[in-house]
Order: structure tokens, then sequence, then C-alpha cells
């Protein structure tokens, strides 16, 4: 019983955070390509394939984590994308100069610091969510098991 | 269980090698704006090329004279583009010369030494040399911009002994600027009007800091990237030689530096212009002259006619 309110806890975090994002800056969606455009990390590749691809991976994240069918793949997909931006953000940070952040709204002002550390505690949280819902199906399998006594 | 961790496993190796993708592509020697240059409002001509006797560090031009002033040589050069004469213009008792200004009737230079405290003005019509206190130039002490007494503008403070503050000097009598080497923020200050303006080149690239420590002394950590590396100015239009990738250069491959542009009196971007390639040298100096713009390639000298179409 813990565990699902576990579950229904990390899973709303990461939908507000993912919903949040992704609004963010498809509200300002010129800003969030310039910034892409910026990175020197992402020179190479195309922000007009890039730009939707992100969003479309965020607002993806917020429906698979919505159904219960789907919610353990929204996890995983989380889990996966929370630490791509942490070790993004991190190189970023430690090895570039120019570190210009696409994340807009509230996020878009942290320090860089705390946006690695926020990134971080999000990747544990998709991650230790995953095991939960994990636990928690078992659990029910287990418990609608018929048992067999012996006479 | 394991078949949980295996997938963990993978999505985390995953994503290492997705960053190993990105770093490799990456462009960690420059840095990279969002916008793109105009190419279509300037034209350049090669003119002729000029061969100095080194390393040309400082440049001026004013009147059909070119100085150079040659640190190998401890010499300023100047060159007559009627006559296509070069000559040893000064070589007096200073053991660098670090900034050259010119008086607005071009019959003083003003010579700075490192410490940009003890200016030797000269006067090439009577070779008289004297000692004289800065009180026409700007100058800047660490993080603070100074004119004559005054306090004209204090850069970001870090850390750093004023490192991340350090750029350079233009100057056009009227106006002079102050362009630092790893930001975007140029500061132009008005003579007449006694008036400060700061205005942002087309990069927007924040001051940070570009220090670290060691022992006493602070040094350019590897993240100290130039974003502008000298520039010019004539009455309208101020030219910066800017390092920073702009989207078209992205685009093109291209990966030399480019002359942006700026309206001296609104500070807007009017366009940019590319320097063609001279022996595979950097510029190192930029001076304006009339309508034709000089480069200093290590030890030559290039003159183009700028056009404006």
């Amino acid at each position: 019983m813990k565990r699902t309110y576990i579950v229904f806890l990390i899973v709303g975090l990461l939908s507000l955070l993912f919903m949040y994002a992704a609004v963010v800056k498809a509200m300002d969606y010129g800003l969030f390509l310039s910034d892409m455009s910026k990175s020197p990390l992402l020179v190479k590749y195309d922000k007009t394939l890039l730009g939707p691809g992100v969003l479309g991976v965020e607002f993806l994240i917020v429906a698979l984590l919505s159904f219960a069918a789907t919610r353990k793949s929204g996890l995983f997909l989380s889990f996966f994308v929370m630490l791509l931006f942490t070790l993004y953000l991190s190189t970023l940070y430690f090895f570039y100069t120019n570190i210009p952040c696409s994340c807009g709204g509230i996020l878009g002002k942290m320090s860089y610091p705390a946006h690695i550390a926020f990134n971080g505690v999000f990747t544990l949280l998709g991650r230790q969510g995953y095991y939960c819902i994990k636990r928690t199906m078992q659990n029910e399998i287990n418990s609608s098991m018929p048992v067999f006594l012996p006479r | 269980m394991k078949r949980n961790l295996f997938i963990l496993s993978a999505l985390f190796c995953s994503a290492f090698i997705i960053m190993y993708i990105l770093v490799r592509g990456a462009e960690p020697d420059r840095i990279v704006s969002g916008v793109s240059r105009q190419y279509s409002h300037y034209q350049l001509e090669t003119l002729d090329t000029i061969a100095f006797p080194g390393r040309v560090s400082i440049m001026r031009a004013v009147g059909g004279n070119i100085y150079g002033y040659v640190y190998s040589q401890k010499a300023v050069f100047t060159y007559n583009t009627q006559l296509h004469r070069l000559d040893t213009f000064y070589n007096g008792p200073m053991p660098i010369i670090t900034r050259i200004e010119i008086s607005p009737d071009a019959r003083t230079f003003y010579l700075f030494d490192d410490t940009q405290e003890h200016i030797t003005a000269y006067q090439p019509a009577t070779n008289k040399i004297d000692s004289v206190t800065n009180d026409a130039f700007l100058t800047r002490n660490g993080t603070q911009l100074h004119y004559k007494d005054s306090t004209i503008q204090e850069f970001t403070h870090f850390e750093d002994g004023g490192l991340s503050a350090d750029g350079f000097f233009v100057n056009d009598n009227r106006y002079q600027f102050y362009i630092p080497f790893y930001h975007s923020g140029v500061v132009q200050y008005d003579v007449v009007k006694n008036a400060v303006t700061s205005f942002h080149t087309i990069d927007q690239s924040p001051p940070i800091n570009i220090a670290v420590p060691q022992g006493n002394i602070y040094a350019r950590s590897p993240k100290a990237i130039i974003v502008n590396s000298t520039a010019t100015a004539d009455a309208d239009h101020l030219y910066v030689l800017s390092y920073v990738l702009s989207q078209d250069a992205v685009k093109s491959g291209y990966r030399g530096p480019a002359v942006d542009v700026y309206n001296i009196g609104d500070t807007q971007y009017a366009g940019s212009f590319r320097l063609p390639g001279y022996q595979n040298k950097p510029v190192l100096q930029l001076a304006k002259c009339g309508d034709t713009l000089i480069a200093a390639y290590e030890r030559n000298i290039l003159r183009f006619k700028l056009k404006q179409l």
C-alpha cells in the first residue's frame, strides 16, 4: 500500500516535470531552438529535427506515465531521458565555456550545479519509481494467485 | 530482477554512448551562436600586401600611413601607402609597447608600456619624446574601466584577478571602445558627451570566470575561449573580428573568423564579411583608413578596399 503511494508520488512529480518542461519549451519555441543551436555539443545536428524530437519525447513520457498499462515504460524512458539531460548538462558545465541551457521557465533560471543536482534527483526518482512499480506488480500477481493448502 | 538490472544497465550505457557521440562531434574551442551572419552588405577587394620585418602586434593607420609595432625589433615601423615605403618610425627607450594611440591631429603618438600607466608621447615632426600622464584615453584596472580619474564601467567580478575582463581598446577620437576578449559586452564611451553605452555583439556571450588559481597567480583555464580578438573603427562603424561560430558557418563548414560590423550611432549590427586566408596565418590586428581596411597577418599586412553594398 505504502509502495503504491510512493509510485503515485514519483509518477506525479515526473509527469509534472516533463509536462512543465515541454510546455515552457513549446511556448517559446524560437528561444528553445536558438538556445539549442548555441550548444557546442549539438553543432553538427539539425535543430529543426532535434527540437520537435525533444518535445515529442517529453510529451510521450507524460502520456506513458498517465496510463497504468504503460507506466513502467514511462518510468524507464524518464530515467533514460533524465540521465541523458544530467550527463549533457554536466559535460557542458565541467568541460565547456559556452553552456546554454535550453530549459525554459524556472528550470532555466537555476544555477548549473543546482540544475545538475535537480536532474540527478529526478533520474534517481525515475529509477526508484521503476523498482517500486515492479515490486507492486509482483505483489499484486502473488496475492491474486490461488493458494493450495494440503488437506 | 536480473532482466530489469540488465535493461537499466543497457539504458545507462546507451546514455553514455550518446554523450560520447555528442562530445566527439562537438566544437570545444569555439563559442557557437544561434544567429546567422549577413554577408550581403559588404564586399572586400584585395589591394596589396606589405611585408613588415616581424610579427605586427599593434597596428594603427592614419592619413595614408600604416604604423606597426614589431616586438622582436622593439620598434614601430611605418609604411606609406602612396610612396610604398617602409621606415622605422620609433625605436626609443621603451622595453615594450602594449598600446598605441594617435591624437586627432595625428601629430602626437601615445605609446603605452606594459603597466599602461607610463605613457610616452612622441611627436615625429619634431622628434620630441615626453613622458605624459593619461588624461585622454580609457584605461582598465582589474574589472574597472577608467576615464581620467573616474570609473565609467564595472565588469562582472570573478575571483580571477580581472582576467575575465581582459580586452582591448579601439579609439575613434569621438568614441572610445573597450572590447572584451571573452564575452560580448562592448563598452562605448562618447568623449564629447561624457556618456557610456554598453551593447552586446551578436553572439551575446555572457561573462564567465575563465581563470584558475595557480599558487599566488591566476592562469587562464582551458575554458577560456576567445570571442573577439581585435577590432577597429571609423566615424560610423565598429569592425570586430569575431571567432564566434554562427549558424551559417556551422552549416557551410567554414571555421575561420568573421568581421562583424556595428553602427556606432545606434549600436545595431550592420552586417559581416570574411577576411581571406593568407599563408594560414591568423589576423592579429585590424585598422581602417578611409575606405581601406588593413589586416595584419603575423608579419604581412594586407590592404583591402571595403565596399558597402
